[in-house]
C-alpha cells in the first residue's frame, strides 16, 4: 500500500517562485483529495478482487449478493475520481480502461458477451486481458458479469468462467489504481511538477497552467455529467425521447450513485483545497453560489428511484432528473464566467475549449 | 484577390454613407479585410470584419458560436461556420450583411470550416455523418441558393479543417480522428483508438487518392488546421490528445507526392506550444508559417523548410491571419495585433480560434 508521506516531503522542501497560498492549494488538492483518493480506489478495486475470489471458490447467493455490494463501493470510488482527467490517469488509456463510456454502438458490451459465450481463455489473465479492447477489462465489463444477462449463473458451478474473468478485471482495475497512486506518488512526479510549475517542464511551465489545470476540473467534470451522464439517457427533446437503458451503470442501479459522488467528488475537491477560500472580497460570492448548487444537486437526486425506468415512468422524478441537468449548467457557468475570471485562469474560449 | 476599389464599387455608396464615422474610416483604408467569429460585448456570438489593422468594419449575430470563415473568389461572400456540433452556416456579403443561412443536412452537421471551389460555384464543408461515425465532405451549390447537392466520405474521422491543392483539383481534408456524436455534446469517444490522417480528395469524383497517417506512437495526434505554402505544399498544426508529459511534433507540411514530414522545432519551443496548435496560416506569397497557442500564449514563426524564425509571445493568442504586412494575430481577451505595429484592444470581444484573411 502507498502511503502520502513522500509526497508530503515533497512539498514541505519545495523551493520556488510561486505564492505560498497558491502553493497550498494545489498541495491540498493532491494530498487531501487526488491521492487519498486513488489509494482509496485502490482499496475497493482489492476488495472487488477478494470478494470476485470467494464468489468463484464458493458460488453461492451469499457470496454473489457481496461481490455486488462491493461493485457499488467500487463505482462510487472511481466515480469520485473519475473528475481528474489529467496525470497519470489519461497514460496508457488508463481512462478508457478503468471505464469506457460512453459507449454508444454497445461495441464493448458485445465484445464482453462474446468473451462469455466463447469462454475465451485470454480474458482470463491479465496480461492478455490487457491486450484486449478497452471495453473488456473494465467496469462496464466488471458490471456485465455481476449484472448482465446470465449473471444468475454466477451462483452456481455454471457461471465458473463468468466467475473467473469478473475476477481477472478485478485484478486489473486494482493494478491499474495501484499504478496511478503510485504515479502520484513518484517523488519527480507530477505531484511536483504541479507544485512547483517551471519554464523547464514539459508539462506545467507556470502557476496558470497548474491553475487551469485544477479549475478545468470543475469545468470539464459539469460537462462531464451533463454531456456523457444525463443527457443521453434523458433525450433532448420530449419525455419520449428518454432511455434509461443509455444509462451508465443502470444494470446495476448505480447511475444516480455514482453521479452523486462524481458531484460530492466535486465539493470536496473544492473545499479541501482551499479554492473556497482562495476566493476572496466580491469573488467569495462565486464560491457560495457554486457550493449552493452542488447542495441543489445532493439534494434533488436524493429519492430519486435508482431503477430509471421507474424514476422515467415518475412525473415528479423526471422533472427532478431534468433540473439535475439545469444545475450542471449552472454550475459550469459559475466556474468559467465567475470563479475561473476571478483566479486569473483565462476563460478564453479558446484556451480552455478549444477546437 | 479583391482590392479596395472593387469592393467600393460592389458595396456602392449607400453602404458606405451608411457607416459610423470610424467605420467609414476603417473601410476607407482597408486593403483586405479579416473575418473572425468572436463573442461579441453584448454577449451575443457573431462574426466580425476588420481591416488588415484590426478596425472594425461590420459584425453580424450568429445564431450560436462560429468558427472559421472562408470567401467566394468569384463573388466575394463570406461564409462563416457553426464550431461543432453545430448546424448552420451564415452566408454573407464582403460588407457584413447577412446574405443566407445553410443548414446542415439531417444527420450531419458541420465541423466549422469550409472552402470554395476555385470558380467559386461550389462550396464544401466538413461533416459528421454521427450516427455511422464517418466523415463527410458536404458540397453545395453557391450559385443556387447554396443548396446541398451531394457530399462524399472525407477519408478519415473527424474532419476538421479543409483546403484546396495548389493546383485547384484536390482538396486536403485535416481528419482529426477523434469522434464525437452530438448525443454526448463535443465528448471526445474514441480517443484510445483515434487514427488521424490527411487526405487528398479528387473534387470531381470523391475519390480519395492519397491518405497520409501518423505512425502508431502518435496516433494521439490529431491533425486538425492547415495552411497553404509554396512548393504545393500543405501545413498543418496539430493537437495532442495522449498524456502532456510527452513532447510530439506539432507542425509539419505535406502533398500529395511527396507525402506528410514533421517540421523539427526545438524541444522548448514545441513545449511552449502546449500540446495546442489552435490556428495555422502562411503568409500570402509564401515563405513563412506561423502557429499559435493560447494555452502557451505564443505565435511561432517558420520558414518553409521548418526552422525557427520567432517566437511571439502574446496572452490566449489564437487567431492568426497571413497579410501582406505580415502575420495578424488575435486573442480571446479581445487584442487584436497586426505586424509590427501595437496592439488593438476590443474590450468585451473575446475572438474566437481564427483569423480569415478575406480578398
Amino acid at each position: 500500500m502507498v502511503t502520502g508521506l513522500a509526497i508530503a516531503l515533497v512539498l514541505l522542501f519545495a523551493a520556488g517562485a510561486a505564492r505560498a497560498d497558491d502553493r497550498d492549494v494545489v498541495a491540498a488538492s493532491i494530498n487531501q483529495f487526488i491521492v487519498p483518493g486513488y489509494e482509496r480506489l485502490a482499496e475497493e478495486a482489492g476488495l472487488q478482487s477478494d470478494r470476485m475470489t470467494g464468489l468463484c471458490a464458493e458460488p453461492g447467493e451469499a457470496a454473489l449478493a457481496a461481490a455486488r455490494v462491493q461493485f457499488s463501493a467500487l463505482v462510487r470510488a472511481w466515480s469520485q475520481m473519475e473528475i481528474i482527467r489529467f496525470g497519470p490517469i489519461v497514460a496508457d488509456n488508463r481512462l478508457e480502461r478503468m471505464f469506457f463510456w460512453p459507449d454508444r454502438r454497445g461495441i464493448g458490451l458485445r465484445q464482453v458477451q462474446v468473451i462469455i459465450a466463447e469462454e475465451n481463455p485470454g480474458a482470463l489473465d491479465a496480461v492478455t486481458l490487457r491486450t484486449k479492447s478497452v471495453a473488456v477489462q473494465g467496469l462496464g465489463a466488471l458490471e456485465f458479469v455481476l449484472h448482465g444477462a446470465g449473471a444468475e449463473t454466477l451462483a452456481g458451478a455454471d457461471g465458473a468462467f463468468r466467475c473467473a474473468y469478473g475476477s481477472t478485471i478485478a485484478g486489473a482495475i486494482e493494478t491499474l489504481a495501484e499504478g496511478v497512486a503510485a504515479d502520484w506518488l513518484a517523488p519527480d512526479g507530477i505531484a511536483a511538477r504541479l507544485v512547483d510549475p517551471s519554464p523547464d517542464l514539459v508539462d506545467y511551465r507556470s502557476e496558470a497552467e497548474v491553475w487551469r489545470e485544477l479549475v478545468g476540473v470543475f469545468v470539464h467534470g459539469t460537462e462531464l455529467v451533463r454531456d456523457t451522464r444525463l443527457n443521453p439517457f434523458l433525450g433532448s427533446g420530449d419525455d419520449s425521447e428518454a432511455n434509461p437503458r443509455l444509462a451508465p451503470y443502470w444494470r446495476s442501479q448505480l447511475t444516480l450513485a455514482s453521479l452523486a459522488a462524481s458531484m460530492e467528488a466535486m465539493r470536496s475537491l473544492f473545499v479541501v483545497s482551499g479554492l473556497e477560500e482562495a476566493l476572496t472580497g466580491d469573488n467569495r460570492f462565486a464560491a457560495g453560489a457554486f457550493i449552493f448548487e452542488l447542495d441543489n444537486f445532493a439534494s434533488a437526486i436524493v429519492g430519486i428511484d435508482p431503477d430509471l425506468e421507474a424514476a422515467l415512468a415518475d412525473q415528479d422524478m423526471r422533472v427532478r432528473l431534468r433540473y439535475l441537468v439545469i444545475l450542471t449548467r449552472s454550475l459550469q457557468n459559475i466556474v468559467v464566467l465567475q470563479i475561473a475570471v476571478a483566479l486569473g485562469v483565462s476563460a478564453g474560449f479558446s484556451a480552455l475549449d478549444g477546437d | 484577390m479583391w482590392d479596395r476599389r472593387t469592393f467600393m464599387r460592389a458595396a456602392g455608396a449607400g453602404f458606405a454613407a451608411g457607416l459610423l464615422p470610424a467605420g467609414a474610416e476603417a473601410l476607407e483604408r482597408a486593403e483586405a479585410i479579416i473575418a473572425s467569429a468572436c463573442l461579441k460585448p453584448d454577449g451575443k456570438f457573431g462574426v466580425v470584419l476588420m481591416s488588415e489593422t484590426g478596425r472594425i468594419i461590420s459584425a453580424l449575430d450568429l445564431p450560436d458560436r462560429g468558427h472559421d470563415v472562408t470567401q467566394c473568389l468569384a463573388t466575394g461572400r463570406l461564409v462563416a461556420f457553426a464550431r461543432q456540433p453545430g448546424t448552420f452556416a451564415v452566408v454573407l456579403s464582403r460588407q457584413g450583411e447577412g446574405l443566407a443561412t445553410i443548414a446542415s443536412a439531417p444527420g450531419r452537421h458541420f465541423y466549422g470550416h469550409g472552402v470554395f471551389s476555385p470558380d467559386g460555384r461550389l462550396l464544401y464543408a466538413t461533416e459528421n455523418d454521427f450516427d455511422n461515425a464517418a466523415g463527410i465532405v458536404g458540397v453545395y451549390d453557391a450559385t443556387d441558393g447554396f443548396h446541398r447537392v451531394g457530399e462524399f466520405a472525407s477519408g478519415g474521422v473527424g474532419p476538421h479543417d479543409l483546403l484546396l491543392s495548389a493546383d485547384g483539383r484536390y482538396l486536403c481534408v485535416a481528419n482529426g480522428g477523434i469522434q464525437t456524436h452530438p448525443d454526448f455534446g463535443r465528448t471526445k469517444l474514441n480517443l484510445s483508438s483515434m487514427q488521424p490522417n490527411l487526405a487528398w480528395i479528387d473534387r470531381d469524383n470523391g475519390t480519395v487518392i492519397a491518405v497520409q497517417g501518423l505512425p502508431d506512437v502518435l496516433h494521439q495526434l490529431s491533425l486538425r488546421h492547415l495552411a497553404a505554402g509554396r512548393d504545393e505544399r500543405i501545413w498543418v498544426g496539430a493537437q495532442y490528445e495522449g498524456p502532456q508529459d510527452q513532447i510530439v511534433p506539432l507542425v509539419g507540411a505535406a502533398s500529395p507526392e511527396d507525402g506528410f514530414a514533421f517540421a523539427h522545432l526545438p524541444d522548448p519551443v514545441t513545449v511552449q506550444l502546449a500540446n495546442y496548435v489552435a490556428s495555422i496560416a502562411a503568409l500570402p506569397g509564401g515563405g513563412e508559417i506561423a502557429v499559435t497557442s493560447p494555452i502557451g500564449n505564443i505565435a511561432v514563426i517558420l520558414d518553409e523548410t521548418g526552422r525557427l524564425l520567432s517566437v511571439k509571445a502574446l496572452k490566449n493568442v489564437s487567431g492568426v491571419a497571413g497579410t501582406r504586412a505580415g502575420f495578424a494575430l488575435s486573442t480571446g481577451d479581445g487584442v487584436f495585433r497586426a505586424n509590427q505595429q501595437a496592439a488593438a484592444v476590443m474590450p468585451g470581444v473575446e475572438f474566437d480560434n481564427h483569423l480569415f484573411l478575406a480578398g
